[in-house]
């Protein structure tokens, strides 16, 4: 009993996943700020942020739906932590999911967009109105590059019949080679990759948050103190979570059986996937609204459906 | 998208290009224009950069034995009128461009310069001794003993220099 | 308690500003050579989010209700920083009819950079004065 609680408040849930997330997007800033000539802020730069969020003032709008506004953060706050002590960690957590964990996922996934929809419009901003119309219509598509990505890796591993099971999916790529290395996939790569950086709302998907030129902080913009603390650590956690699942997705790989150097290879491993992601932040511009969603429309969902036709051609083995 | 990872690859080889400012020193530009120096020996008090400043940040008053020159600069804009009119050169812009500083040191961050009032030799009056460089402007190529002539007051030099005159066409 | 004030969260408005304080302050500061992130300053587009608000700019009748909105949205304790010669006296448009005088009128201003405008070393001189007295805010507001 006492070690599912320290799985799910400070390992891998919780406090490790959190503290991870948060040094993450310092990273993220830094590895940005070099691609562009600059020096950038120090690594522990966005705990600090959060540390002086707990420090201020709350302010409520007077027009605003109170509980709404001040509880939609720990939505998805909750949601994340939820969903890390169920997902499992290759090499060195197990995971506490049963057989059906991926349906968790795919609703575990919308659940931080929902509670920014939620407090974007809870807040009677007219700027967090745009903003939310955007982020639904963002999400509308990319959940739906998910739930195609994961079908099928559901089908493959489950030579037809699907596999709901995170562990099973991890433990069929341990056994055989990474899904990173079969090139049915590699349209998958880049649709998953084009989700996260929807998800995350990096450019060129930075429509609806952090766009200062356009709806300035958007459903953020009437947040202050501890709710908008809440949502940067909801983003520290999903970045943490978005590289577990593809990791589990398309590279489990593990260095023996210790723990403890999985543990290293996985942070290394996070460490490379943030990277990556700064780096398309560096070279890209944003999108407009109407720009992002026919992009979103037509190629992810185009890559992620030819990986499901090459899935089902190969389950079926014609190639 | 290629030519921002040509540069941004680029930027991350030459490492960060950032000035260490805060830290560190800075590059100052020749001609940047900053604060204010007044050099009091070469002032005459004449009220012309008072008359030219556009946001009448520069004021002088008068005191007892003694003028005042004192720029305001959370008014000033910079713009080195002052400098450019000035007859004698006294005011020049310096490449000194720390102007921040707290609210409470609001009115009292200023430039202030003492030209001092001289005692004319022969009648005792109070003024302004013109000053090295403005002679030399007005009594280009004339060998008079500038020195001497420094001495008096404007109503005592203008009797001295008719005297002159004087014995001069007498001769 | 003073490691949070490595984390100042800037807030600019421009109340009539002739744009040349706002080139040095947004753009000038955050490209490569003046980085201000070094110092974990991020421009926000909130004043909610705010720690130190920036004002450019005299205050013009027109923009003088919407800088009144600003004040009024900022969450304590918070820093005002007068950016330019223009707020912290008016400078050259200090007699016009359209102008609404100094910022001080308003809010209890913290720090003034004069210029016109002012040198980005100077605006981050200004923002590093900002940090003691946000400090000294913080100490107090607990």
């Amino acid at each position: 009993m006492s070690a599912e609680i320290i799985h799910f408040l400070i390992f891998p849930g919780g406090l490790f996943a959190l503290v991870l997330g948060i040094f993450m997007l310092s990273l993220e800033r830094i590895v940005v700020a070099r691609l562009q000539g600059r020096v950038g802020p120090p690594i522990y730069q966005n705990f600090i942020d959060v540390i002086k969020l707990f420090n201020k003032e709350i302010l409520v709008p007077k027009d605003s739906k109170e509980i709404v506004f001040m509880y939609a953060p720990v939505l998805g706050f909750a949601a994340l932590i939820a969903m890390l002590y169920f997902i499992p960690l290759p090499g060195v957590y197990e995971g506490a999911g049963n057989n059906s964990d991926l349906i968790i996922l795919i609703y575990v996934m919308a659940l931080p967009a929902i509670s920014h929809i939620l407090g974007g419009s809870a807040s009677s901003s007219p700027y967090a109105a745009i903003a939310v119309n955007r982020e639904l219509k963002l999400m509308l598509v990319y959940e739906v590059v998910f739930v195609i990505i994961a079908f099928s890796i559901a089908l493959y591993v489950g030579k037809g019949s699907a596999v709901l099971s995170l562990k099973d999916i991890m433990n069929y790529q341990l056994n055989n080679s990474p899904l990173i290395l079969d090139w049915k996939f590699w349209p998958a790569i880049v649709a998953f990759v084009i989700f996260v950086l929807a998800t995350m709302e990096f450019p060129p998907f930075q429509v609806a948050h952090h766009n200062d030129a356009d709806v300035m902080d958007g459903f953020l913009i009437e947040h202050s103190s501890i709710p908008l603390a809440i949502y940067e650590m909801t983003d520290a956690l999903k970045i943490v979570l978005l590289s577990i699942v593809f990791q589990i997705f398309f590279c489990p790989c593990v260095i023996g059986g210790d723990v403890v150097v999985n543990l290293l290879f996985f942070i290394a491993k996070t460490v490379i996937f943030v990277m990556f992601f700064s780096l398309l932040h560096a070279i890209f511009a944003s999108f407009r609204i109407d720009q992002a969603f026919k992009f979103l429309i037509i190629v992810p969902t185009t890559l992620s459906l030819i990986t499901l036709v090459l899935v089902i051609l190969s389950i079926k083995g014609l190639i | 998208m290629s030519g921002f990872l040509k540069i941004a690859i680029r930027n991350l080889l030459k490492g960060p290009t950032t000035d260490p400012y805060p830290f560190g020193d800075t590059f100052i530009p020749q001609k940047l224009r900053g604060k204010l120096k007044v050099d009091a020996s070469e002032c005459t008090a004449c009220r012309t950069c008072e008359e030219v400043c556009p946001s009448g940040a520069i004021k002088i008053t008068k005191n007892e034995g003694a003028y005042v020159h004192t720029t305001w600069y959370n008014t000033c804009c910079f713009c080195g009128n002052c400098e450019f009119f000035c007859p004698t050169g006294a005011i020049k812009l310096t490449t000194d461009f720390h102007t921040a500083h707290f609210q409470d040191e609001k009115y009292s961050f200023v430039t202030v310069a003492v030209i001092k009032e001289t005692e004319c030799k022969n009648c005792k009056t109070k003024f302004v001794p013109p000053s090295e460089a403005l002679l030399k402007r007005a009594y280009n190529g004339i060998d008079i003993d500038l020195d001497e002539l420094k001495l008096y007051c404007p109503e005592c030099r203008k009797k001295i220099a008719f005297e002159r005159l004087h014995l001069w066409l007498r001769h | 308690m003073s490691i949070i004030t490595r984390s100042p969260f800037l807030f600019r408005i421009n109340t009539g500003s002739c744009n040349g304080c706002d080139v040095e302050l947004a753009t000038t500061a955050m490209i490569p050579r003046y980085d201000v992130e070094r110092l974990g300053c991020r421009y926000t587009g909130s004043p909610k989010h705010a720690d130190i608000l920036l004002v450019t700019g005299p205050i013009t009748a027109r923009s003088k209700p919407y800088l009144i909105e600003v004040l009024d949205e900022l969450p304590r304790p918070f820093v005002v920083v007068a950016i330019g010669t223009c707020p912290t006296s008016c400078g050259i448009f200090r007699d016009s009819y359209s102008i609404e005088g100094p910022l001080d009128k308003y809010v209890e201003v913290d720090v003034n950079v004069p210029g016109c405008p002012p040198r980005p070393q100077a605006i981050i001189d200004g923002v590093a004065k900002a940090l003691e007295i946000w400090k000294r805010k913080i100490r107090d507001f607990k």
